[in-house]
């Protein structure tokens, strides 16, 4: 009798702490989604998307000034992806759509670091965003009318004092850029009405702050301070313990700027690591560990996907500024071509792979992923 | 009976029964397209096959079945794909992705509002070397896919070459309700000595003539081509390099206009949109005096419409610094600027100037 007594105490201690530990976790996974609400965000546009921990993936919609974070539920870890190769990508997407491929987009492409997941921002003619996740060969619609999610407006730093509530049409923000990290959305924009750039970093869970800075570069070439250009895409990279904003911009310098020192309103002199060539854009940048060694890969609209070295860039300790005197020709830090040229979206898979959509020579748009082994 | 008769009678019967009752459960009955605020939302269907089996495909060669919802009540099926389908094209209703089962046709759109080009700024004829930018305003919201330059083509007609002078952006400059698009010429090419300054110069050469032409198969949102092939010509005058100065406006108020609208001459053409929502006027207690900015025939010059009487003999003129000229120079800045002369201008474009002006 006794036996059972203890043997009944000790299940029911049991089954109370898996239920304390199910809150325990619970409370962990729901810190930073305790303030989402259930709704239709009326998300306007997708242009840029970023995801953070826990399936949260960041929104930039440049129709409504603002980011969004939506709770996808996609937290099912997953490890092993089949390899990925599906050819006329454009085409099936369309069908899948039900509609001609002349009638669509792809705004962006991320995989959700945690169940590998490939997510993709689709446009319609008529403005309308689709989320679709890839599925096989086929794909999954994600609903943006009745989601769990958080919303942050982008102020717009220079029209604090707008002069004319009234009549005044409002500035156009194109978000050009988008990143998750350490806790921060890192957002890089540029307006309609001046040519500059902005760059903001927004505390998430969100509050009302948000940190702007505008950003000063050193153009080589140029013999002079380039403040207004519009930075196209950026990612981080730790240099000496301290973080630091890896930018690139139109025809095409990169530079670094000390993320700490890029609050408060303040103008920022970046350091030009390297000028990468006249006459591209640059418009995906990502990061892959391989053999212990980091290394960058930027895909660009006129040049294959350069891929960087991380100890290039650290052991490059000086701002440049001697002019580049032939056209198109690269200076600074050194990078490698690689055979890939046309990449429209990237992003890391998994630790060893890339996932990639290139435009091949013969015009079709395929969708492939590649070992870092081989890049 | 021969035994090979009574199989081959048993046969036909067999047959006569899959074939009735294939014509029963087989058919797919197309209802009616689902319409929503003039766009075909869904398809409802009727048929007694197991609706698990069905697939809609766009055209009769799609291999990818179309995404969507499908909401049953008894028979009656009604599918809701992702986006509304779309006008002009057919659909099938298929069987194991293969057998077509049914197909129904999206009718085109019975009306569409024809698209034109209401203005494209700046509207002078003869525009600085160093012009920045260029705005194309259009009367539909246009196309949210595809890239803006692909319609567009500039012509140098003094040589007799086409030009790509705009800067490429996938991020493009639209208004909120997409019927306003910026267009940068490329500023790398407009500073000096920076690389693409150095290797192809301006983008606009000083002394030539440009035809700038936009493609008619540039569509609406809703799919209507513009209604005719658009043509600015434009020529290329002299550098401005000199910042827009107050100091030289002229403000007055024509006694035989009925708004008394307040004239502002900026002595040179400015942004057209800029121009229109930087300046606020104020009375002398500081409060807002309401009232819209407009256009005139000429760009150098916009007028202040007053909501009421002019109430105070003097008024204070607020303009925010970012205010530009056609190159892109605001009240605080050149666009081009050598390092040492950066260093002694004043960066924030969102400061406020201020002047009083009588106006009585």
């Amino acid at each position: 009798m006794m036996k059972k007594i203890l043997l009944a105490a000790g299940l029911c201690a049991l089954v109370l702490l898996s239920i304390s530990a199910t809150d325990l976790t619970g409370a962990a996974a729901s810190s930073l989604t305790k303030d989402f609400v259930n709704g239709n965000p009326e998300i306007a546009s997708i242009n840029q998307m970023s995801f953070g921990p826990e399936g949260i993936l960041f929104l930039g919609d440049s129709k409504n000034a603002a980011i969004y974070a939506l709770d996808t539920g996609d937290v099912t870890v997953t490890e092993a992806n089949n390899e990925i190769s599906i050819e006329e990508f454009d085409t099936k997407l369309a069908a899948a759509l039900g509609t001609p491929v002349e009638n669509l987009q792809i705004n962006d492409m991320v995989v959700n670091p945690v169940s590998k997941n490939v997510y993709f921002a689709v446009q319609v003619a008529d403005g309308t965003p689709v989320l679709l996740k890839l599925k096989g060969e086929g794909f999954e619609h994600i609903s943006l009318q009745e989601v769990r999610y958080s919303k942050m407006a982008l102020a717009d730093p220079i029209a604090v004092d707008a002069v004319d509530r009234r009549e005044r049409p409002l500035r156009h923000w194109a978000i050009s850029d988008m990143k998750f990290h350490k806790g921060n959305v890192l957002v890089s924009g540029l307006s309609n009405k001046e040519f500059g750039s902005t760059f903001r970093s927004i505390p998430f869970p969100f509050t009302d702050a948000q940190d702007y800075a505008s950003l000063e570069i050193w153009h080589a070439a140029h013999g002079a301070y380039e403040t207004h250009a519009p930075i196209k895409t950026f990612d981080i990279i730790q240099l000496d313990q301290t973080d630091y904003l890896m930018a690139s911009y139109t025809c095409t310098p990169l530079v670094l700027f000390p993320l700490d020192a890029l609050k408060d309103g303040k103008h920022t002199k970046g350091r030009t690591v390297a000028e990468l060539g006249a006459g591209n854009s640059p418009l995906d940048m990502i990061s892959y560990e391989k053999e212990g060694s980091t290394y960058f890969l930027m895909s660009n609209s006129n040049r294959p996907v350069m891929r960087i070295k991380y100890d290039a860039i650290a052991s490059f300790k000086d701002t440049m500024t001697e002019p580049v005197t032939v056209f198109g020709e690269a200076a600074g830090v050194a990078y490698d071509n690689l055979p890939f040229p046309y990449v429209l979206q990237m992003d890391n898979l998994d630790n060893t792979r890339v996932i990639y959509l290139q435009r091949l020579s013969d015009g079709d748009l395929k969708l492939r992923t590649r070992t870092t082994k081989w890049m | 009976m021969h035994i090979f008769q009574k199989i081959k009678y048993s046969l036909v019967f067999f047959c006569v029964l899959l074939g009735i009752a294939c014509e029963r459960e087989g058919k797919v009955h197309i209802d009616q397209i689902d319409y929503e605020r003039e766009k075909a939302v869904g398809v409802t269907f009727r048929t007694e096959m197991d609706v698990e089996q069905l697939r809609i495909f766009i055209g009769e060669e799609s291999q990818q079945s179309v995404i969507g919802v499908i909401v049953s009540e008894d028979t009656q099926h009604h599918f809701t794909p992702v986006i509304p389908f779309t006008p002009g094209e057919a659909y099938t209703v298929r069987m194991a992705d293969t057998l077509v089962m049914a197909s129904f046709r999206i009718p085109e759109r019975a009306v569409v509002p024809p698209n034109e080009i209401l203005a494209i700024y700046p509207k002078v004829d003869t525009v600085p070397e160093n012009l920045l930018k260029m705005y194309i305003a259009f009367k539909e919201p246009m196309q949210e896919v595809g890239n803006a330059l692909d319609f567009i083509q500039v012509i140098n007609v003094t040589d007799s070459t086409e030009v790509q002078p705009f800067l490429r952006l996938e991020s493009e400059l639209w208004n909120s309700n997409h019927t306003v698009l910026t267009v940068w010429l490329d500023p790398g090419r407009i500073k000096t000595d920076l690389i693409p300054n150095r290797e192809k110069g301006l983008p606009l050469t000083a002394g030539k003539r440009y035809r700038m032409t936009i493609d008619s198969t540039w569509r609406s949102r809703e799919g209507e081509p513009l209604q005719q092939r658009y043509t600015k010509h434009f020529d290329i005058g002299p550098r401005d390099d000199r910042k827009p100065d107050m100091r030289d406006w002229q403000l007055r108020i024509q006694k035989e206009d009925s708004t008394k609208s307040l004239y502002f001459d900026f002595k040179e053409p400015m942004d057209a949109y800029l121009a229109l929502e930087t300046i606020q006027l104020l009375d002398m207690d500081d409060r807002p005096i309401n009232g819209h900015f407009k256009r005139t025939d000429r760009e150098s010059v916009v007028r202040f419409v007053p909501d009421e009487e002019w109430q105070s003999p003097e008024i204070k003129i607020r303009v925010q610094s970012r205010l530009e000229d056609l190159a892109g120079n605001n009240l605080n800045r050149l666009f081009d600027t050598r390092i040492a002369e950066t260093k002694k201008q004043k960066q924030d474009t969102g400061a406020i100037r201020t002047m009083r002006v009588r106006i009585q």
